[in-house]
């Protein structure tokens, strides 16, 4: 029989540098638009499966990035003005934080004062399942979460933080608010994926129309490293991003 | 690029003698798709419908589907497991999720069982439903795929290249050479990370934390390969109806080095896991499936080829660049979930080497990788298919005569889910409920659409 103790050894160190060393270009994970020198066009707007693209009232470009689902038809319309850039900073504890280019990151939230680990419950809400296989990659060697004191809980008594994919279908809401009921205060929320955050492609509800969000990472799916990123600027922690 | 042969007759007439494929309803029309060696069948049927479940398996959700979500009219039937709780007072249920252990997709099963052993595994599908099919009515063409690829992310290439294929089949623009090439990559790509996702699922089911971490490891390295391509870690964003979106970077010395390394890594894990007896012996005689079970529920993919099956799309009738690449289909026949193990360690081996071989191909030959399509024609039919990492994912289009299309899809899981429960009547214990569940490799997303 195969010693898989002295396999795990051997293979040493798997795991990221991150957030002591900046990202690898590998890690990075989701392309998102960026808006140049861009102008808006209703045209253009049009092009938009999610219809993430706005003007501002001065009839600025405006990209929702809570919207956005990285499909890239966008910059095929406008390919001088509009590129495709690989990022993992896309997130925000507000939803208008996520419009482009007036982007604001996560800001530090309540638990930033305090230095105990983190208890998260994931719940499926109605995902494609794209974010549901990122969150077993990041407790895999690759990404390891258990090393910055973050790690999942299946029971909602033991949980500070509901990570939500998906955009809440008829069958899965009621439950999705019965998860939140019984979780003890203090206690928060975390939208993850763009259908999380916005309903992306299906819907015009995200998690925040049946519970407060208090951090939102939006993507299609978002990579590890973005979520990953987003809970330690959110919990207070230094991340080297450069 | 025909596929749909049309038939006049019964579909009652067709059992032993065609694998029933789809019961697609359009826009008022009832469509059935059978395959038979070398193609598709499909016949017109009007409703209302004989409800052939009882006898015929696989039709069992297909038609439970049609009549809850498109209100087609079938006579009343009970579950199977509400059946035995009448009979025996000595069972009783439980539920099982859909808020279960974490990381992983929302599922809602009752179980039933009276102690140890399993009676019957009740599936309670369609709590994710988003309404996917009505999308893909609602959009111009050029979205299509990036919609279709949003059914589920691990099959984001095979559900993609089902809708395009029937898109393509309706406007008759057929992808250039270079762009099937392309899409042999993409496909057996997204083949390779869905299988070692499988090998970590189905390591840790027989707690081998190890085995779990470093298929694990390897699943990152593909998926990271993947976006090298692609710039998405699900390869979306590729597939275009007549052919590719963009020309992708052509692989690089050091990205086919890399390959190379996580082959020669994934040969050495999967010769470990199948040498440990610890990981052989819970997955031995659990949850088996014979050959004419097989049949009844019509499975498709590694799940029916561990059963004795030896159907694949990609050699027959074989599509787009796979029969100039060629390719061994592996056959098991035990029918548990050591054989369906067995088949993914012999798939992945294959899929590195079509990989390989796609990749010199794509050095040979030039050319274009976009054929632009033209509008779908009002009163077009066609059949999309593609051998996704679970099997034959299809993708039935209608376009009605005012020019409005109505689609249908049928995921490979849609045909697991119910083998899988059918595996675990009446012969497991409840320690085989998870491992066969992750033996199938079901997608709960896929299903519920």
């Amino acid at each position: 029989m195969p010693s898989w103790t002295w396999q795990g050894l051997r293979a040493g160190r798997q795991t990221t540098r991150y957030p002591k060393r900046p990202p690898e270009p590998a890690e990075l994970g989701m392309s998102w638009p960026s808006l140049g020198a861009a102008e808006f066009s209703a045209e253009l707007a049009a092009s938009c499966p999610t219809a993430a693209i706005s003007a501002s009232s001065q009839g600025e470009l405006r990209i929702d990035y809570g919207r956005c689902i990285g499909c890239g038809i966008c910059a095929r319309h406008r390919p001088e003005e509009i590129a495709m850039l690989r990022r993992c900073d896309v997130a925000s504890t507000a939803r208008a934080g996520l419009i482009a280019p007036e982007l604001l990151g996560p800001a530090p939230g309540p638990l930033a004062r305090f230095r105990g680990s983190l208890h998260l419950l994931h719940f499926d809400a109605g995902s494609d399942g794209g974010e549901e296989s990122e969150l077993q990659q990041l407790v895999s060697p690759a990404y390891d979460l258990h090393r910055l004191g973050i790690f999942f809980t299946p029971s909602p008594r033991h949980a500070d933080v509901l990570l939500v994919t998906g955009s809440p279908t008829a069958a899965l809401s009621p439950g999705l608010l019965e998860v939140y009921a019984a979780m003890p205060a203090p206690k928060w929320v975390v939208a993850y994926g763009t259908d999380a955050v916005s309903g992306g492609l299906w819907s015009e509800r995200g998690v925040d129309a049946y519970l407060p969000v208090d951090l939102y990472v939006p993507g299609s799916p978002p990579s590890p490293l973005a979520l990953l990123r987003s809970l330690l600027l959110w919990l207070g922690k230094e991340v080297v991003d450069t | 690029m025909s596929t749909l042969i049309p038939m006049a007759g019964d579909l009652a007439a067709w059992r032993g003698r065609a694998r029933f494929a789809q019961l697609a309803v359009l826009g008022g029309e009832v469509r059935q798709v059978l395959y038979r060696e070398g193609g598709y069948l499909v016949l017109r049927a009007e409703p209302p419908l004989p409800r052939l479940g009882e006898s015929w398996p696989a039709l069992y959700w297909a038609e439970l589907e049609a009549e809850r979500w498109y209100g087609l009219a079938f006579s009343a039937q009970e579950g199977q497991g509400r059946d035995l709780l009448d009979s025996n007072p000595q069972l009783f249920a439980f539920p099982y999720g859909p808020v279960r252990e974490t990381q992983s997709e929302a599922i809602f099963h009752r179980i039933v069982s009276g102690g140890e052993r399993i009676a019957a595994v009740e599936l309670r599908p369609f709590l994710k439903r988003r309404g996917v099919e009505r999308r893909l009515g609602e959009i111009p063409l050029a979205w299509l795929p990036r919609v279709a690829e949003r059914l589920a992310a691990l099959s984001s290439v095979a559900d993609s290249l089902a809708v395009a294929r029937a898109a393509e089949a309706a406007t008759g623009a057929v992808p250039p050479p270079r762009a099937e090439l392309w899409r042999v990559v993409f496909a057996e790509l997204e083949r390779l990370y869905n299988h070692l996702d499988y090998f970590a699922r189905q390591a840790a089911t027989a707690t081998l934390r190890v085995g779990e971490a470093q298929a694990a490891t390897l699943k990152e390295g593909v998926q990271r390969l993947a976006e090298q391509l692609s710039a998405s870690r699900f390869l979306r964003g590729l597939v275009a109806v007549g052919g590719l979106v963009a020309e992708p970077p052509l692989p690089s010395g050091s990205w086919l080095a890399e390959l190379d390394a996580l082959q020669r890594r994934a040969a050495a894990y999967l010769d470990r896991l199948l040498a440990t007896e610890l990981f052989v012996d819970r997955l031995e005689r659990s949850g088996a499936v014979s050959r004419q079970g097989a049949l009844d529920f019509c499975l498709v993919g590694p799940s029916a080829r561990a059963s004795g099956l030896g159907q694949d799309l990609r050699v027959d009738p074989g599509y787009g660049a796979y029969p100039e690449l060629g390719l061994g289909v592996p056959i098991h026949e035990e029918g548990d979930a050591l054989a369906r193990c067995r088949v993914r360690a012999e798939e992945l081996r294959i899929s590195f080497d079509l990989i390989q071989r796609a990749v010199s191909a794509l050095r040979r030959v030039g050319g274009p990788v976009h054929n632009p399509p033209g509008p779908l024609p009002p009163g077009s039919e066609a059949l999309g298919y593609a051998e996704g990492p679970r099997g034959e994912t299809l993708a039935y289009l209608r376009c009605d005569a005012s020019g409005q299309p109505h689609w249908a899809l049928r995921p490979a899981s849609q045909l697991l889910w119910p083998a899988f429960a059918q595996g675990m009547r009446m012969s497991s214990s409840q320690m085989d409920y998870i491992i066969n569940q992750v033996s199938f490799h079901p997608l709960q997303a896929a299903w519920d659409r």
